[in-house]
């Protein structure tokens, strides 16, 4: 009997561990994931990220991206205060390094980060801390601060993510 | 033809002002790449890294170039000693821009899929820059002292 409680519990902890790392849902889905429209369309970026929440700074960010082996196209890095929890909603009037940030690299590797001449906003559905999924939906424009004029339209985002303790 | 030993150069507080402002130089462009590497912008935190080692090699042109072109400093037998700072000055860089950009990422990403454990990353990135500041401190005062 104890030996079958063990092995049902080596079972769950097991379970536990695949899911906060870059695991998948009961769906089959990647629990660290994310989807988006850039500029309308055709279809939806989807990125995922084998880690999910860390703080590598104070605030948990998150790095997602179209294929693991490559971490300067097709990636998008989603970077929340460590005021977070579920209902809060972010702008880009909230942006600094060490707080709201979101930044964008398309298939050229052309970055677009927030910005105060585009709007931009995050919000927060779920977050229980640390040991849970992390969900929220996002939509505004994300700038190229290094060509005058360029910009992306982000629609139609949405991103989760394991939340990690460090 | 001249057989007496080679005289060792006294240390000059010269040395000690490149040194410093040689290590020094690493402490901005780390922290800046750091900053980028804390929200895991990880292409900008690539891309500080490499201005970071391209401005010191510059720099150690400009410390080369001074000793030797400006305080006329050591005989021209030294200047395999030179390609070899360049080339340990280079190594250094490049080790520790894998150090803290690219192999961390995939370190930390490996760490996190594989170790019950979670780790403490942002002290172990401020270690790693700490460290790196340090041993190149070191070992380049010490090749400067030796061999300039």
């Amino acid at each position: 009997m104890k030996f079958k409680l063990f092995i049902l519990f080596s079972l769950v902890v097991i379970a536990i561990g695949l899911a906060g790392c870059g695991g998948t849902d009961s769906n089959g889905d990647p629990i660290n994931r994310t989807s988006f429209l850039v500029n309308g369309g055709p279809k939806h970026q989807s990125y995922t990220s084998d880690i999910g929440f860390v703080h590598i700074g104070l605030p948990p960010s998150v790095s997602y991206t179209q294929d693991k082996n490559d971490i300067t196209h097709n990636y998008l890095s989603i970077q929340v205060p460590t005021d977070v929890g579920p209902g809060k909603t972010y702008t880009q009037n909230d942006s600094s390094i060490g707080g709201f940030y979101v930044v964008y690299y398309n298939a050229n590797g052309v970055r677009y980060q927030l910005d105060s001449t585009g709007t931009f906003s995050l919000k927060v559905t779920d977050w229980a801390g640390a040991g849970s999924v992390a969900k929220g939906n996002f939509s505004g424009t994300l700038v190229n601060e290094s060509v005058l004029g360029d910009s992306v339209q982000i629609t139609d985002g949405t991103f989760q993510a394991f939340i990690h303790n460090n | 033809m001249n057989n007496q030993p080679k005289q060792r150069r006294e240390w000059q507080p010269w040395h000690f002002i490149l040194s410093s402002v040689f290590a020094g130089f690493w402490v901005p462009g780390m922290m800046l790449s750091i900053n980028y590497q804390r929200v895991q912008d990880w292409p900008t935190a690539r891309k500080v890294g490499r201005m970071v080692i391209w401005g010191q090699l510059l720099l150690w042109l400009g410390v080369v170039g001074l000793n030797r072109f400006v305080f006329n400093a050591g005989p021209m037998s030294h200047k395999p000693w030179t390609l070899f700072l360049l080339l340990t000055n280079g190594l250094l860089g490049y080790v520790l821009y894998l150090a803290q950009d690219n192999l961390y990422y995939q370190y930390a990403t490996q760490f996190y899929k594989s170790s019950k454990k979670e780790p403490f990353i942002r002290w172990q990135l401020c270690f790693m820059g700490l460290l790196g500041t340090v041993i190149t401190a070191l070992v380049i005062g010490q090749l400067e002292y030796r061999f300039f």
